[in-house]
């Protein structure tokens, strides 16, 4: 009974952590970048979607998400346009890039210190408290919504990196910027793509996650655990990312129960110090490029 | 200007007003001249937790009023010189250090954060001013041995060896279960709680720490229902706090839960949500939980002003400017309403019946004072136990 509540909320925990790091993996792809701005890119659709709750009460959950990821996507295009682009076009070494990312990092969580204060936030909505009786389990009504979106989110990034021609031509830009150019393929289109579908995804780990906790400015440390997830999986592979978050959100829970709490994180670390020795280069580093 | 000069300066012009001070009350006799008697106030006015510093300012203010209406310093008067301090040390040591070069304040109420005041103190200790804080618990605070800083609050420290014996005293525990962050506010709270539930014969039957950035705290719950114990206590902040209850009852967890201080915050209730409620917590003060006539005047005064009962903070705030006010009485009667007098006498200050009990400071700067347990039915908060 218990062990099935805690793999429960290691699952849904996990889907988190896996939603994150699929965004550090997508940036990954399509400019070679670690963008440390992940966590805070969370948190940021966090606070949009309880903006969205204060203007529009009574908004079903299911808009807010949508919306919230629409509304940071477009954000992160911004941050795209006006922190990276120009230092991407004028080469800027790698460790600057990776600066610059922790720098936009520390922006937005002071920012939305600034703009929605230092004290944590709860959604105005009772899917918050919610729970519900599934045979005798109780499953907080988030969870679900959780696992939908996750499934969603899958199948969707398939269809589009598979079925469409932009999610094409951001994998070729991703694979090589100059033959895909000498194809027609804007690069800079790729990397603005790039950056909305990593907020977006980021945004609905946010809005997500905001009903199990709360939402405060400083809750994009959770992208600390989201990268060890994305490394496992490999970096830039998204099935990895998903691998990856799941693994550390349930070896952590259940590791806790085995071990302590106060280890919990030691746990999620070890885990990834154990697959990166037999595994150096991560979970999915075969069969993931032609 | 350098600071051998300004100290100088400073010097010269309080050792004139003195010696103006003496010439005017030898011409006068016994007549003496109203003064102003400059007393400075700060904590934070603005920002999220800007509830400590207003809450207290207004039952400051409203303590000053009474005292000054009754006449109780004579013809001299308290004037309160306010600073906002938005619970930034950098603000608080800057606004208090301008009260005592520019206002020239006798002494210093304040803070109402731990942080603002380890700011102000290392200003006030320095500048020889005694500093009497309303609120704030971090036990560090007197652990330095400063003579120029007292509080008529308990530190946290001892909230928590308080709880051991309201756990005792009222719900007849015989195990509790620890469950505490890992950092320095956590860990010697806990040891505070352990060590008097030892000496009280109760048994700690378990005791986890967890990581300040925890948010899961399943497997820790689930582990802690395993060893039943009567009581839950966690020593963290409010996050966590709310969290493990709001966790404990999607785990259909039981249990009674200790949260410290969390059930007086509301962003407590908010973050826990239902589960927040039959949860329990100690407060600064609870009106209407001291039977003395000094309280129960307070608290009928206060609701025929404002229409509700004081809070917590406002209580607080009022009794610090009444324990200041007492002390500037008795540095009147020696002759000289000079900082050290008056920091002679906040230190004398024993059984002080206040609105908020009987207090009693001690050589270390701490207080002794009843405490009140509450617990949480929905939203409102109820009186569980007064530890006197």
């Amino acid at each position: 009974m218990q062990f099935t509540i805690q793999l429960l909320s290691g699952l849904a925990v996990g889907c988190i952590y896996a939603l994150v790091a699929i965004g550090f993996s997508m940036i990954y792809r399509a400019l070679g970048l670690v963008n440390f701005a992940q966590g805070d890119i969370m948190m940021l659709g966090a606070f949009v979607g309880y903006s969205l709750f204060l203007l529009i009460p009574g908004m079903p959950f299911i808009a807010v998400l949508l919306l919230a990821a629409v509304i940071t996507a477009a954000i992160g295009v911004l941050i795209e346009r006006l922190a990276f682009r120009g230092a991407v076009k004028r080469g800027a070494d790698q460790i600057y890039l990776v600066l610059l990312t922790l720098g936009v990092g520390m922006v937005l969580s002071n920012g939305a210190r600034l703009i929605w204060g230092a004290n944590p936030v709860v959604y105005p909505t009772p899917l918050t408290h919610e729970v519900y009786q599934v045979v005798g389990y109780p499953l907080p009504a988030v969870y679900l919504y959780i696992g939908l979106t996750m499934l969603a989110l899958l199948v969707g990034l398939q269809w589009f990196f598979s079925r469409t021609w932009i999610g094409l031509a951001v994998r070729a830009a991703a694979d090589d910027k100059e033959i895909a150019s000498v194809m027609g393929i804007n690069s800079s289109v790729a990397s603005a793509v790039s950056f909305a579908l990593a907020s977006a995804t980021g945004a609905l780990a946010g809005v997500l996650y905001a009903p199990i906790t709360f939402a405060s400015f400083d809750m994009g440390v959770v992208g600390v655990k989201a990268f060890a997830a994305a490394i496992i999986g490999t970096l830039g592979s998204v099935p990895g990312a998903v691998i990856g978050g799941l693994m550390i959100g349930v070896g952590e829970t259940v590791g806790a129960q085995l071990i302590s709490n106060a280890y919990m994180d030691s746990i999620a670390f070890g885990i990834m110090i154990l697959i990166l020795l037999i595994w150096p280069t991560g979970l999915m580093s075969k069969g993931q490029r032609p | 200007m350098k600071v051998q000069e300004r100290v100088h300066t400073l010097f010269m012009r309080r050792f004139m007003r003195n010696v103006l001070c003496v010439a005017a009350s030898s011409f006068l006799g016994a007549t003496a001249v109203a003064a102003d008697i400059k007393v400075g106030f700060f904590g934070p006015m603005s920002g999220p937790v800007a509830v400590y510093g207003t809450e207290s300012l207004a039952g400051a203010q409203f303590a000053l009023d009474e005292i000054t209406a009754s006449g109780m310093l004579g013809k001299d008067r308290i004037k309160l010189v306010v600073a906002d301090d938005m619970a930034n040390p950098g603000t608080a040591a800057q606004a208090v250090q301008r009260m005592i070069d520019v206002d020239e304040v006798v002494a210093v109420i304040g803070g109402s954060t731990s942080s603002g005041t380890a700011a102000a103190v290392e200003v006030t200790r320095a500048a020889e001013i005694p500093q009497l804080s309303p609120l704030a618990v971090d036990p560090a605070l007197t652990k330095q041995g400063n003579p120029w800083f007292a509080r008529i609050t308990q530190s946290a420290n001892d909230f928590a060896s308080a709880a051991a014996q309201w756990t005792l005293d009222k719900h007849k525990i015989k195990s509790a279960y620890l469950l505490v962050r890992n950092d320095n506010w956590g860990v010697p709270l806990a040891d505070a709680y352990e060590a008097k539930a030892k000496e009280l014969g109760i048994n700690i039957v378990g005791r986890v720490s967890y990581e300040p950035t925890a948010r899961e705290f399943k497997p820790m719950l689930s582990q802690m229902a395993t060893t039943n114990p009567d009581f839950v206590v966690v020593m963290g902040y409010y996050t966590e706090s709310a969290l493990i209850v709001k966790q404990m009852a999607e785990l259909n967890i039981n249990k009674k839960a200790f949260v410290m201080t969390a059930p007086g915050i509301p962003q407590y209730v908010e973050i826990a949500g239902p589960a927040a409620s039959g949860t329990y917590g100690v407060l600064y003060y609870y009106a209407g939980s001291i039977k003395t006539p000094a309280a129960e005047k307070f608290v009928k005064n206060w609701q025929a002003k404002f229409n509700r009962m004081p809070s917590q903070y406002e209580g607080m705030g009022y009794d610090s400017v009444y324990v200041m006010a007492e002390a500037i009485k008795k540095a009147q009667q020696k002759g000289e309403v000079s900082p050290k007098n008056i920091r002679d006498a906040i230190f004398e200050t024993t059984d002080y019946s206040g609105a908020t009990g009987s207090i009693t400071i001690m050589k270390s700067g701490d207080s002794k004072r009843p405490l009140p347990f509450v617990m949480l039915e929905g939203k409102e908060l109820k009186l569980d136990y007064l530890v006197e």
